[in-house]
């Protein structure tokens, strides 16, 4: 069980594009040389922002609706796990339904791997690889009463996309989290870039 | 000679760089490990604590060391994979003896002969000082301290340098002059409480990623952010004030904002008249250094650098930082001697959260500059011609004032002479001159000159590709000592592995070579690096890097202890400078008068474009190793020319199109990376590769007159766009290693996306 | 939360309900028809016959429900109407190629781990191997008798027709009446096999339910074990405790058929969905892929982005929609990320621009010939 009293805070704002969080997540007990978590730069030509994305962690996730193989499991502390082996059948779906673009399925293994939250160590209560060692602390781990001290800006979870709303484990770092953050495709299309 | 034996392409077959991808046995392989051993990165001054997972004799893997103070677990991508560099194919492990027919394998004691007579043919037929050495600070104190007592007393020669000289050596110099003491004024925490913080000349997130941390926590409450770099690096982006100046033109910043800090009355008068002498010539110095003038110098509104005063002269508390952006000059001492100004006229220095410190580069940059393996210099950061100071190490070290010889030359001044023929044999260590001096074709047509080469090196470094006899040494993790991280604290380097083959840790194969010399009775005490580490205390007693209260049971204990710390029950110096008392006699600070000059090469109708140079996030220096680590490299394969939409498109430069850059010393083809964030006048190349790809081809070796730190970063150059066909065949077989990288290691097959 | 199953929806319930009835009184036909009447069922295998038949429906029941979810029905329609097109006969060469690989082979679990492959191999084929041989019998399908009056020759009967006649003491022979031992040594070092390589994963070592992922694997040997202490009995100890055994025997074998329907063991009549997925790929890949509405990028395959967006719709999932002609589905998985970040960046007041509150641009030089600004 991952205790329910550390959160996952991300902050993309501080991300400086060291891949670390690659590295160590290959590193994990759970992946094996393969990472997980996604490093992403924004706009290269225009600006140096890069962007950390991990699995968010969606209370009901839409990763595991739409899997044909009934493959994707969310156990109760809330950890939304990688496919389960046997059942896995590549399809796809979860890699392109995730309203965060987290899954990956590797087509050779006709598996999806995702970010479990390095649930062999969050589940012994250590931190994840990737929040272990972001050197940015992008990518932070905390007991979820500290953050306010720690940070001024603050955790949200509610996320929507056009009407629907998506609740998560994992919480990104906005000023104003009463808000659910409104991921708007007009974002990416506004001119001017980043 | 010394010209390497092989095509570069067989080097490359037999020696590598070859890429290491997964730890032993594969990533299938049980990742129990027996043990876990502290220690620290191999990487950078920041020395961040790792436990290396270690099953037999193998490292393999790592584990985050969350109890270490200064990165809590943190670590940047060389750290996670450094321990790749272990049970690489490319490691030597036997001595290699050129012949004819290039390499040869032999066993140690031959090699030995060999070392010790073409050392001993060089000092009989052209005298002692005719044999150079040159070291490096990635080794530990133990390692920095025996070296330099072995190029004295094993091998006599005064020409004994090291590559701190290409690091923070012009930071070191002023600090001396200033504060009358070479360190950080503060620990890391200061940072945090900081209500301004200046970093100038340093790419924080990518040359030293952990103290972006720091920052970040002083940010969230409520610090501003200074940065001034020619390039937007990733924290300068979220700067609140972003100053991308010219190349070259710190100095006129600085002295523009204490011109301002004067004129506005934001100056700490009590301070400066209590603590310091000098204030007067310096602000002499910068009377006519008007925002207006430095406009014209920066290329930087003179908003900007109003704001910039402003927010420093308001600030309560400070921290300011700097690298080796402001250190690359020919006029690196006063660009720092001018930031440490602005520090002093404020007062905030020696207060918590009042800080100021240049961000040491090496490994062991901070404690390797202190302990002698500097030209200048002997152990507890003293000064060679000085008659007490000689005294003190004549007696530890038991020799006559006649046997320590006298001050040598520096780095680059020994190439120089190498090249002139004056200096004919070299023992290099811990350093790859072939990649990291400037004017790369000046270095190889040096190294190529020399009658006797041995150099002692874990893989075959570019440099060591030119040497008769080289000498397989050990990995950081293959032995143990101490280490000073940039902050100033002493920290334990723990041996995980026993070295494989003949491979042995320098201060084996120095203890030998000095006893094969015939000085055995200056040495024969020292069993291993404690014995070392116990002398180097005593001789470093009294001078302002004073180690002697600091034991390895103290620094395991304790994790890590400040010096100075003069007795066992000292607790050490985080914070230099407290109550305004400085290292000179008087214990004052001096401010030191730093009128403006220019570079030494600046842009003119033949070379109109500057060029700067740098570092990645994913490559440590020359490369040798992190150039042999499959994840780094498939990170950053090969050097690309940084440039900006303005510039590219007047040359009609498109993102990934072949550039020819030439300078005065030579020229190279990089691919564009065409970007925004740096400055339309400046192009910019990451200089962690050899032969056609190395940057250092274009550099100067123009020197800071006082520090003798070569101008790497401001050159003149000019660029056009040239064909494909221009392209190193280096850099398609580095594409090709990286895609090998990539595709080995089962992590993407075929990534739909 | 979900709501609860609305009343009128309860016909998804009974339609695998129906299925499975249907499968079962099909294998109870063909047993009837095979063990001629029940004639030739061997009444020792009673036992096994019921709990064999029970396994059936449950497999059935739980096949049949799983097909019905959305997710799941958008493949099975798709690969049922596949099949039987012109074009998908003529494409069963092709199908019987990716089934060697896929479910034969395995490859692809060899590409995941090769130790995986290994354990996974062994029990795989062994338990394969075994339920060939045990569910004929068991069923009556496939019995022994011998050649008529000549005792050193055995006789076999399949659907009670006879299938050839091999002498007692060929290799055949001993093969025909040693099938299960081998299968038992090959399960048994898969087992062993699959907990070592168990241990060493750290991963498996967090996340593993003894349910789900041991108990399976201590059935598996259980059954292999007391089998193969039967042979044993037989033929070294005079058979010795053979009765006791063969009800231990049964009773590990009644319960690993009974909990066939419900643990991991049911994977293997849903991994041949793969194949389908195989060939929806490959229609999708000929049709082409369509771009990222944000970066232009081809991405998703034209069949699987309008079945995915019908599948949520049927899921209620339809208002994930950002404009009349931008589906979240339209944007590529690093669009994706790069959105969140962006969004993020939005809500801090336009991300961070180094340059935003100086008065002039600080790149004033557009000639860097001649280092001046440009008027």
């Amino acid at each position: 069980m991952v205790s329910d009293e550390y959160g996952f805070f991300i902050d993309p704002q501080r991300c400086i594009g060291c891949k670390s969080c690659v590295g160590a997540c290959a590193e994990c007990g759970t992946h094996k040389g393969r990472p997980m978590i996604h490093l992403d730069e924004m706009d290269r030509l225009n600006s140096t922002q890069t962007a950390p994305t991990v699995c968010m962690h969606c209370e009901d996730p839409i990763c595991a609706q739409v899997c044909p193989a009934d493959a994707i499991k969310r156990s109760e502390d809330g950890v939304v796990h990688s496919s389960q082996k046997p059942r896995c059948i590549g399809c796809q779906n979860c890699e392109l339904s995730c309203p965060f673009g987290v899954p990956i399925v590797f087509s050779g293994l006709e598996q999806m791997l995702k970010c479990d939250l390095c649930y062999d160590r969050t589940s012994e209560g250590h931190k994840p690889m990737c929040a272990t060692v972001c050197p940015s602390q992008a990518l932070l781990y905390v007991p979820k009463h500290e953050i306010s001290a720690m940070r001024q800006n603050k955790p949200v979870r509610e996320f929507t996309v056009g009407a629907l709303k998506v609740k998560t484990r994992n919480a990104l770092m906005v000023p104003d989290p009463d808000k659910p953050l409104h991921l708007d495709a007009a974002l990416l299309l506004a001119e001017g870039g980043w | 000679m010394a010209r390497t034996p092989l095509t570069l392409d067989a080097l490359r077959t037999t020696y590598g760089p070859h890429l290491n991808l997964a730890p032993p046995g594969g990533w299938d392989a049980d990742p129990e490990p027996d043990r876990l051993v502290k220690t620290h990165c191999c990487f950078c001054g920041q020395q961040c604590g790792i436990q290396l997972k270690v099953k037999g004799n193998d490292v393999i893997g790592f584990e985050p060391w969350e109890d270490f103070p200064f990165n809590e677990g943190k670590l940047c991508p060389k750290g996670v994979k450094r321990y790749l560099q272990g049970n690489h194919p490319d490691r030597l492990t036997k001595a290699l003896v050129r012949t004819e027919q290039g390499f040869q394998e032999s066993e140690w004691a031959p090699a030995m002969d060999r070392v010790i007579q073409g050392i001993q043919d060089v000092q009989n037929k052209y005298g002692k000082d005719a044999f150079a050495v040159l070291s490096g600070v990635s080794m530990s104190n133990e390692k920095s301290y025996l070296t330099g007592k072995f190029a004295r007393l094993g091998l006599g020669t005064r020409n004994l340098d090291y590559n701190g000289r290409l690091c923070m050596v012009s930071a070191g110099v002023a600090n001396k002059k200033t504060f009358g003491i070479d360190r950080a004024g503060n620990s890391w925490a200061d940072i945090e409480g900081a209500e301004v913080i200046w970093v100038q000349g340093s790419n924080i997130a990518e040359c030293s990623p952990i103290t972006t941390d720091y920052i970040w926590r002083a940010r969230d409450r409520g610090a501003k952010l200074i940065m001034v770099d020619p390039r937007i690096t990733p924290l300068g982006r979220t700067a609140d004030l972003m100053l991308p100046l010219k190349p070259g033109s710190d100095l006129a910043l600085t002295n523009a904002v204490l011109h301002l800090l004067n004129k506005w009355g934001m100056v700490d008068h009590a301070f400066l008249a209590a603590h310091t002498t000098g204030f007067e010539a310096a602000l002499e110095a910068v009377k006519d250094c008007t925002p207006e003038w430095a406009s014209e110098l920066t290329g930087l509104p003179v908003a900007a650098l109003e704001k910039a005063a402003r927010m420093w002269g308001e600030a309560k508390t400070s921290f300011l930082l700097h690298a080796r952006g402001i250190e690359h000059q020919s006029k690196g001492v006063e660009n720092c001697l001018s930031a440490q100004n602005i520090v002093l006229a404020t007062g905030r220095i020696g207060k918590p959260y009042c800080g100021y410190a240049t961000i040491t580069g090496q490994g062991n940059g901070q404690g390797g500059r202190e302990q002698g393996h500097k030209c200048d210099q002997l152990p507890g950061n003293r000064d060679i011609e000085n008659p007490e100071h000689r005294a003190h190490v004549c007696k530890v070290w038991g020799c006559k004032d006649e046997e320590l010889p006298r001050k040598g030359l520096s780095a680059q001044e020994i190439m120089n002479a190498i090249h002139a023929g004056e200096i004919k044999g070299l023992l290099l260590l811990c350093f790859n001159p072939l990649v990291s001096l400037p004017d790369t074709e000046f270095t190889r047509a040096a190294l190529s000159k020399l009658e006797f080469f041995v150099c002692l090196d874990f893989f075959l470094s570019e440099s060591a590709q030119h040497a008769d006899v080289v000498l397989p040494s050990a990995l950081h993790e293959e032995d143990e000592g101490t280490s000073t991280s940039a902050e100033g604290r002493v920290i334990k380097l723990n041996k995980a592995v026993e070295p494989p083959g003949d491979a042995r840790p320098d201060w084996a194969i120095q203890l030998e070579i000095a006893q094969r010399m015939g000085q055995g009775k200056f040495f024969d005490h020292l069993k291993g690096p404690e014995d070392i580490f116990n002398e180097l205390r005593r001789a470093s007693s009294g001078g302002t890097a004073d180690y002697t209260g600091i034991t390895w049971k103290r620094v395991e204990d304790e994790m890590g202890v400040f010096w100075p710390c003069p007795t066992e029950g000292h607790p050490g110096t985080p914070r230099l400078f407290e109550g305004g008392r400085f290292y000179h006699a008087d214990g004052k600070a001096h401010l030191q008068p730093t009128p403006w000059r220019p570079a030494m090469e600046v842009v003119d109708a033949d070379f109109p474009v500057w060029l700067t140079t740098g570092r990645t996030v994913f490559h440590f220096l020359s490369g040798t190793q992190t150039r042999r680590i499959g994840f780094l490299v498939e990170q950053c394969p090969h050097p690309y020319l940084e440039i900006h939409p303005k510039l590219a498109e007047r040359f009609g430069i498109a993102d990934g199109d072949p550039v020819e850059i030439t300078s005065r010393r030579g020229a190279m083809v990089l691919p564009a990376k065409v970007v925004k964030t740096i400055r339309p006048d400046t192009v910019f190349v990451p200089y962690h590769w050899p032969g056609d790809l190395s940057v250092n081809r274009l550099t100067a070796r123009h020197l800071d007159p006082q520090s003798k730190i070569p101008e790497f970063k401001v050159s003149a150059c000019r660029i056009k766009k040239t064909t494909a066909d221009q392209l190193s065949p280096e850099l398609a077989e580095l594409q090709r290693m990286a895609y090998e990288a990539r595709t080995n290691q089962a992590v993407l097959p075929e990534r739909v996306f | 939360m979900k709501p609860p199953v609305p009343l009128h929806r309860l016909d998804l319930q009974a339609r695998p309900l129906i299925r499975a009835s249907l499968t079962l009184m099909g294998v109870v036909a063909s047993v009837v028809v095979g063990s001629r009447g029940g004639r030739w069922l061997d009444p020792a295998l009673l036992g096994y016959l019921l709990s064999a038949l029970f396994a059936i429906f449950g497999i059935a029941y739980r096949y049949w429900s799983w097909v019905e979810r959305p997710a799941t029905a958008m493949y099975f329609h798709h690969s049922v109407a596949r099949l039987l097109t012109p074009r998908g006969l003529l494409e069963l060469p092709r199908l019987a190629l990716l089934a060697l690989d896929q479910l034969f082979l395995q490859r692809f679990i060899e590409r995941r781990s090769i130790k995986r492959w290994g354990a996974h191999a062994l029990i795989a084929w062994g338990c394969l191997l075994a339920f060939a041989v045990t569910f004929p019998l068991v069923f009556g399908w496939v019995r022994f008798t011998s050649h008529g009056l000549d005792v050193s020759r055995y006789q076999a009967w399949v659907f009670g027709f006879p299938a050839g006649d091999f002498p007692l003491d060929s290799p055949v022979a001993w093969l025909t009446f040693h099938v299960l031992d081998v299968a038992a040594v090959m399960v048994i070092a898969g087992c062993v096999l699959a907990f070592v390589r168990r241990r060493q994963d750290e991963g498996d070592m967090a996340t593993q339910r003894f349910d789900l992922d041991i108990a399976p694997l201590l059935l598996l040997l259980a059954v292999s074990i007391t089998g193969l202490m039967l042979t044993a009995s037989e033929k070294f100890l005079h058979g010795r405790n053979f009765g006791t055994l063969a009800y231990l025997h049964e009773l590990t074998v009644i319960l690993l058929l009974l909990s066939l329907p419900f643990g991991k063991l049911f994977h293997i009549v849903q991994r041949p969905a793969q194949l389908g997925v195989s060939f929806y790929k490959a229609d999708g890949e000929a049709d082409g892929r369509l771009p990222c509405k944000a970066c232009g990028d081809p991405f998703i395959r034209a069949n699987q982005r309008r079945d995915l967006g019908e599948l949520f719709s049927r899921l209620e999932l339809d208002a994930a929609r950002h404009s009349k002609d931008v589906h979240h589905l339209d944007l590529c998985p690093k669009c994706k990320r790069r959105l969140l970040a962006k969004a993020q960046s939005v809500r801090l007041g336009g991300g961070f621009d180094p340059f935003h509150d100086l008065p002039e641009p600080v790149v004033p030089i557009d000639d860097p010939t001649t280092m001046r600004p440009s008027s």
